[in-house]
């Protein structure tokens, strides 16, 4: 036997380069909704599981075909997602696919293999035993997973000399301080929007940035309480104000102080017009408002905001209080520092590094990447090569979240488990299966070590519940259903009902004068800190305010643009603290004046330029003194709008309710929009892209305007420009029943269905290209080259097989998912029924977080979009060509009087 | 190359040779430009969403109108009695049918697969599909179709006598046969010339209309939509002004060069140049009155769009194309006001190209400037030509140059009957006379005649002598001769009716039948059965089918083609085409005896009198 199992290793071993077919101990996972038993093999499979960002989960359900993850929808049941998801959710899917990835274990840029990596990594740290891990260093991005907390912590345990250092880009670090100040310890606020009547935003973006923005957005229109906003760049969030103010970093931070002074907490020093009125609107909702601060505002700011909710009696209503929900709560800036410093002091011999990319994102002063080289044993794992890996000694490749056995808590503290739903792809290992080699257990497998752990936090789970886990048989079954819904019942972070300190009052310094230029550093709307960089998925999402895709600029105010003498497309070389950064400027209606935003995590692929050149510990979220160097060059912005203007056009006219005429046909289908819930998130556009086997185009064709989006959101800036008013329009095709495009088509290529469809044949299409003319509503797109990969095998993997993979010189557009139709009237004729209302969900109303999106029947007298037409005002998109489209816009009624 | 074709001396040959290696530098970028599209797509052109018709359109429409110049000079002028046209019909219909072949290269290399272009044509197929004839497209399709064959078969008859020139002048065996083939066997008789003279004149009737019709048509492509400014009624009258307009012009901006090169200032003189300014600047007034339409409506219309649309024009980021076009084709052309600028060539051929130019921007303005902003601003764009927009542009005037250089060197430019009736006998004409084979029955006698006069006179007697097997052939129709001849009149009409309506039934039925009962779609919630959809396409199978008529009656009526007859065995008859006329008296009539046929003949005034061998 022994002699047997050398031989396989050596042979296993031998293969392992060639990417071998190992035999691997049978692992179960579950599929969400029915069973799996003897299923069809073309029938979806739908698994729960989750995508992280920033440490944080979102609950999804990802749809797998013969093995093959296709699509991502919300979790129905999960708390962050109630059945939404945002655009990073939907864009997992193309990183899943994406030849790409790191595939190869290397050391120093050469192949290796597991075992070479094992063996190498047991030989350093029994070097580091006999010091008591004293020159070890664990560098991980914030973890939530309670596996890789408790792992962490053994490691430790075996290395008490060794330290675990967390650092993000876009980390909490204020919030926490003001808590800690506040309460003493630390703790994680949670609001309700849904027991709101008044939120003032303190430049906090909840809408659309953030773990837990697909839940609050869904809250927040549900309620759709009056919301005052205060913020440098126009955000989503902002751009659903009821009241919108423009105020840079520094003037935000004198804001909040006045709206704390305003409600008594602190003596007034100058009175705010604004803000004495924003207190009053707030105090008429006692218990029933939020205030809430940007993660990027200072901790003054997040200590005027807690001390204004507690003020108004807030806190345990609208704003609750919850143990944190991370494993081990630090305020990151200081942990890297310290890194730093014990990298200078020479104490640190290796460093692991689980994910991110500090050499890329870190303080530019603490030039992590000469520290990085003084460290003798340097590992790194990550999703793709980045300028960390190609630093280290090893690189091992991190396995995707579709691809491992994980768990992570959402912003509530709800765990899942994730559960992989495709063997990986290529050599990526879980961080769990890291730090298992590195206690001295390279074969063990995440599911083992899942199961291990929560074979012992189910016992204190029950404890808490009341119950007891009495036998190995209730732990299957808490497993069974864990893996099933999605989420491990009752592992919400425990509601606290502390107070905090009575003198938070002290704690707030009176305000900064107001300073020059100053720079406001976000987080970017589609990459992110730069962690999606390269997904083409998300570089193609036009950003929600900018309309930009594949780059970023530097945002400022038309005014201070041309007080600077500056023009959108002019590069500029911003200098700050002796860092230089050459951007190009776009001038943004409704920035504030005085101030520049910024925003990570491009200059890495191509596109764009890094931000974070000149990002220092001390100006890690906002800084003064920038100084703007023109320079002689241009730069032309991929951009998908020319500009925001409504050229005095009236989009939605006048508005009525209708009620619908029951056509011959079965069914009548049918769309209602209500605009006034859009945020601009772009979820749906991803989803839609995701669903619909949109090909991205790159930047080149987006710039020629030739993206293939079915759905876009257009963005519109009513009024003056330093204080527009901003509309998000989803539109795509709006399937007109007069529909323009089909009569002009000489080859019949697009002709309408009995049941209102809009339809497109691709095999019929000679690509004339009239119908695209003659839309008015422009939603029709050409592949003016062979857009689709159709060669890169991995890349086909990715193709949803319900719908075409379109070839070049068809037109192409929104089908309103007929598949999906398709799929849902075949299910109905198998049980002899009519599809009912709810059943046809379209990609994009799936992943709304707000619900802005709903489709259905129109001959059925109970469905929503039937209800909702008769109910409530609403207007065609160009109405008065008299093409009667089937989508319908709800025109909103003057809300708060 | 043919003599009195062409004069050309030494010097207009070296410009020829020059002119030609340009225009054949050019075919190749077109060649080179057309291989990268096909294996890379549309793509390398600057078109995008919301500008989805670039470049390949604005030279569709813009050669498309240029191909106008041809049929409205050699039909509407032939109806009209307008008797300059001589000098240019046979310039024009030659430019007609090059424009034609290259505006046809645009419609199918615009389409994103156009190597499917065939599915826009009718026919049974396995797919069980039609043609959607609610489309402009379609219908510019039959269109272009019936105006292509039209033009050509316009082309070809009122070159046929001058192809026989040429087969009786090629000097080589190999020429006579190409061209003897080309001739079709054309032999000037006098049927045949009276055929020719009523095809000419039924053809001329029934281009007019469709010359208006194909211009309107492929306004449609503009007017059927709800594009801000394309969406007009006034585009189709707009169109055919414009077509005009700018056929007019491009024949100028050939005719004045080709003038002055090979000497031609005795056939186009300055008042044939005064005639066509004139019509140039009355296209053009037409042309300015559709601008003011536009205007005009855009303002009291009270659409936002289509306001918006024109003033786009003159103020957005295309404005200099706007004024330009104001310049070239609304101010440059007032000019033609005075007889100085209509008189002197090079001013009229100033004149003439910025109105070629002026009008190709006139299809961009329409084109381009605007599909780029209409309804929706958050979907508005901007187009950028490409190199290979440019370089299939020119690449584009480089094929009609090349072709039409070869056109102009190889075929006469002028008709030659109408060019040199009483010309030199050419030096060297061979006089072989052929053996006659004994033992065979002789097809006939010819007497050969020098004057038109003799030979009426001569037939007149044979008439009068009981002679009914009787022809004649001349160089050129000889009026009053098919009178003498007591030829049965030619009708050519109630063939052109009979095929005419069989077309416009046909065509009626194939729509019918294809998109209202074999395949009917539900398209822009029209009814299927809207036949308002179905009249262009019919009215372009009406003209197919009443040209096919014409075909097939012309056919019958001259015999032709047929390329060999027992006359070409006359010796010198090649002269019949240049300075010769021949009276034919056949064994086969009853009153035929060989010496006393001979001797009437001489007695008639003719020169010589031949056997025919038959």
């Amino acid at each position: 036997m022994k002699r047997l199992l050398e031989r396989r290793e050596f042979v296993l071993s031998a293969l392992a380069g060639l990417g071998a077919c190992t035999r691997q101990p049978r692992e179960t996972i579950l599929p969400w909704g029915a069973r799996a038993e003897a299923e069809a093999p073309d029938r979806p499979l739908y698994f729960a599981t989750a995508t992280p960002l920033g440490g944080f989960g979102l609950g999804v359900l990802v749809k797998t075909l013969a093995g093959r993850p296709v699509k991502v929808e919300g979790n129905p049941e999960h708390p962050a997602s109630l059945g939404a998801t945002d655009a990073f959710a939907q864009s997992w899917l193309w990183s899943l696919y994406d030849p790409a990835r790191a595939q190869t274990i290397t050391e120093n840029g050469r192949p290796r293999t597991w075992a070479h990596f094992t063996e190498w990594l047991g030989l350093a740290l029994r070097e580091q035993r006999a010091c008591q891990g004293e020159g070890l260093r664990i560098l991980t991005q914030t973890v939530t997973s309670p596996t890789l907390a408790w792992q962490i912590a053994e490691l430790l345990e075996a290395f008490p000399a060794a330290r675990w250092h967390q650092y993000e880009p876009l980390c909490r670090d204020p919030g926490r301080q003001a808590v800690r100040a506040a309460f003493g310890r630390d703790v994680d606020l949670i609001y309700r929007f849904d027991r709101a009547e008044c939120v003032v935003s303190l430049d906090a973006d909840f809408l659309a940035r953030g773990a837990a923005a697909v839940r609050y957005a869904r809250d927040f229109m549900s309620k759709r309480p009056r919301l005052l906003v205060i913020e440098t760049m126009p955000s989503p969030t902002g751009s659903k104000a009821d009241e919108r103010r423009t105020a840079s970093p520094r003037e935000i931070e004198g804001f909040s102080l006045a709206l704390a002074a305003e409600m008594g907490i602190v003596p007034a020093t100058q009175r705010e017009d604004g803000a004495a009125r924003w207190a009053r609107e707030l105090e008429r909702h006692r218990g029933a408002s939020i205030v809430l601060a940007g993660d990027e505002q200072p901790a003054q700011v997040h200590l005027a905001a807690l001390a204004i909710n507690h003020r108004l009696g807030n806190l345990g209503r609208a704003v609750e209080i919850t143990e944190p929900v991370e494993a081990l709560p630090e305020l990151e800036l200081a942990s890297l520092s310290e890194l730093a410093r014990d990298i200078d002091a020479g104490r640190v011999e290796m460093l692991v590094m689980l994910g991110g990319d500090p050499v890329r994102d870190a303080p530019a002063d603490l030039d992590f990447a000469a520290r990085l080289a003084r460290v003798r044993l340097r590992v790194h794992t990550s999703h793709y090569l980045n300028d960390t890996s190609r630093l280290a000694v090893w690189h091992v490749p991190e396995a995707h979240p579709f691809e491992t056995w994980s768990d992570i808590r959402a912003f509530d503290g709800t765990a899942t488990i994730m559960q992989p739903l495709i063997a990986p792809l290529w050599e990526g290992k879980s961080f769990h299966e890291l730090l298992a080699a590195m206690r001295g257990r390279p074969d063990a497998s995440g599911y083992e070590l899942l199961r291990e752990h929560w074979r012992g936090r189910a016992y204190s789970l029950f404890l808490r519940a009341g119950r007891s886990l009495a036998a190995e048989e209730d732990f299957e079954r808490f497993w069974r259903r864990s893996l099933h819904d999605g989420f491990v019942a009752g592992s919400a972070a425990e509601r606290l009902s502390i107070e905090p300190r009575r003198d938070l009052a002290r704690l707030l310094a009176p305000p900064k004068p107001a300073a020059p230029l100053e720079v406001s550093f976000q987080p970017d709307a589609t990459v992110w800190d730069g962690r999606f960089a390269g997904n083409a998925w998300l570089e193609e999402l036009p950003k929600p305010m900018t309309k930009l895709a594949w780059e970023n600029a530097a945002y400022l105010s038309r005014a201070t643009a041309s007080r600077l003498g500056l023009a959108s497309g002019d590069v500029v070389e911003f200098r700050l603290d002796g860092r230089a950064v050459h951007a190009p400027v776009l001038v943004v209606p409704g920035h504030a004046d005085g101030a520049v935003t910024l925003t990570l995590g491009y200059g890495r692929h191509g596109g764009g330029f890094d931000a974070g050149r000149i990002r220092t510990s001390a100006g890690f979220f906002a800084a003064e003194g920038l100084e703007v160097v023109r320079t002689a060059r241009k730069h032309a912005l991929a951009s998908t709008q020319e500009h925001h203007r409504m050229e005095g056009r009236p989009l939605l006219e006048g508005g009525r309710r209708v009620e619908s005429r029951t056509t011959s046909e079965e069914y009548a289908w049918g769309m209602v929009i209500d605009p006034e819930a859009c945020t601009g998130c772009n979820a749906c556009v991803a989803a839609c892209v995701a669903e619909n086997n949109i090909p991205p185009v790159g930047r080149d064709q987006l710039m020629r305007g030739r993206e293939m989006h079915w759905l876009r959101i257009d963005l519109y800036a009513e009024g003056p420009e330093d204080a527009p008013r901003f509309v998000h329009l989803p539109v795509m095709c709006v399937h007109c029943e007069n529909a323009p495009c089909e009569p002009v088509c000489p080859t019949g290529a697009t002709v309408h269905s009995a049941e209102g469809l809009n339809e497109m044949i691709y095999n019929r299409c000679v690509g004339s290209r009239y119908c695209a003319n003659n839309c008015p509503y422009k939603v029709r797109r050409f592949n003016f080259y062979q857009y689709a990969d159709q060669t890169t095998p991995v890349r086909r993997m990715l193709y949803n097989p319900g719908v075409t993979v379109r070839t070049r010189g068809v037109i192409e557009k929104c089908t309103w998912c007929v598949q999906r139709i398709s799929a849902a009237r075949i299910a109905a004729a198998k049980e002899g029924r009519r599809i009912r209302d709810g059943e046809v969900v379209t990609a994009c109303q799936g992943a709304c977080p707000t619900g802005a999106i709903v489709f259905g029947d129109l001959n059925d007298p109970a469905s929503r979009v039937r209800r909702l037409l008769a109910g409530r005002p609403s207007a065609a998109l160009l109405e008065r060509l008299g093409t009667r489209p089937r989508t319908r816009y709800l025109v909103s009624e003057p809300r708060h009087g | 190359m043919a003599k009195g074709a062409l004069a050309m001396p030494d010097a207009a040959r070296r410009y020829w040779w020059a002119a030609f290696g340009i225009a054949s530098v050019l075919v190749l970028v077109l060649a080179g430009s057309l291989a990268v599209l096909l294996w890379r797509g549309l793509g390398i052109w600057g078109i995008n969403a919301p500008v989805g018709w670039g470049f390949a359109i604005i030279n569709f429409v813009w050669w498309i109108g240029i191909a106008h110049a041809g049929t409205l000079i050699s039909a509407i002028l032939l109806l009209l009695r307008q008797n300059w046209r001589s000098g240019v019909h046979r310039l024009a219909e030659t430019m007609t049918v090059v424009a034609i072949g290259c505006a046809a290269l645009f419609p199918l290399l615009h389409m994103g697969r156009p190597w499917l272009f065939f599915w826009l044509l009718p026919y049974p197929n396995s797919m069980g599909t039609w043609p959607q004839f609610h489309s402009p497209l379609v219908w510019d399709f039959f269109a272009i179709l019936t105006y292509g064959f039209v033009s050509l078969l316009f082309w070809y008859l009122s070159l046929l006598p001058d192809l026989a020139v040429l087969r009786d002048q090629a000097r080589s065996r190999r020429g006579r046969i190409a061209w003897c083939l080309a001739a079709l066997g054309w032999r000037g008789s006098a049927r045949q010339w009276e055929t020719h003279r009523m095809a000419c004149w039924l053809l001329a009737g029934l281009a007019t209309p469709l010359v208006v019709s194909v211009h309107s048509v492929v306004s449609f492509d503009f007017a059927v939509s709800l594009v801000p400014g394309w969406h007009s009624t006034i585009f189709p009258p707009y169109f055919v002004a414009g077509a005009i307009f700018s056929g007019l012009a491009l024949l100028i901006v050939l005719v004045v060069p080709l003038r002055a090169l090979v000497g031609l200032g005795e056939r186009i003189t300055e008042s044939h140049l005064d005639a066509m300014a004139k019509v140039l600047l009355a296209a053009g007034l037409v042309v300015t009155y559709g601008y003011a339409a536009e205007l005009f409506f855009a303002g009291y219309g009270g659409s936002p769009y289509e306001r918006y649309a024109l003033a786009n024009r003159l103020s957005g980021p295309y404005a200099p194309a706007g004024w330009a076009l104001v310049a070239l084709n609304v101010v440059a052309i007032q000019a033609l006001w005075f007889g100085a600028a209509r008189r002197r060539p090079w001013r009229l051929f100033t004149v003439a190209l910025a109105v070629s130019a002026g009008m190709w921007l006139e299809r961009f303005l329409i084109v381009v400037v605007s599909l780029h902003r209409d309804y929706l601003p958050a979907a508005w764009g901007i187009y950028r030509p490409t190199f290979w927009d440019w370089a299939t542009l020119a690449g584009a005037a480089g094929w009609f140059a090349w072709l039409m250089l070869l056109l102009v060197r190889f075929l006469p430019v002028m008709p030659v009957a109408a060019a040199s009736p009483q010309r030199e006998p050419a030096a060297g004409s061979d006089d072989t006379a052929r053996a006659v084979h004994p033992g065979t029955r002789p097809y006939g006698l010819a007497g050969v005649f020098t004057t038109a006069g003799q030979l009426v006179e001569a037939v007149r007697r044979a008439r009068v002598e009981g002679y009914r097997r009787l022809d004649a052939f001349s160089p050129a129709p000889v009026e009053g001769l098919p009178a003498v001849l007591g030829a049965p009149r030619v009708r050519l009409s109630p063939a052109m009716f009979a095929g005419g309506l069989a077309g416009a039934f046909g065509g009626l039925l194939l729509q019918f039948w294809s998109n209202v009962i074999d395949l009917p779609l539900a398209v822009g919630g029209k009814a299927a059965a809207s036949w308002q959809a179905f009249v262009p396409v019919t009215f372009e199978c009406a003209v197919l089918g009443a040209a096919l008529g014409a075909l097939a009656a012309m056919a019958a009526a001259t015999g032709l083609p047929e390329p060999h007859h027992p006359v070409f065995a006359i010796p010198g008859f090649e002269r019949a085409s240049r300075d010769r006329f021949f009276l034919l008296i056949e064994t086969a009539d009853e009153r035929f005896d060989s010496l006393r046929t001979r001797d009437f003949l001489e007695r008639s005034g003719a020169q010589e009198v031949h056997e025919v061998p038959g």
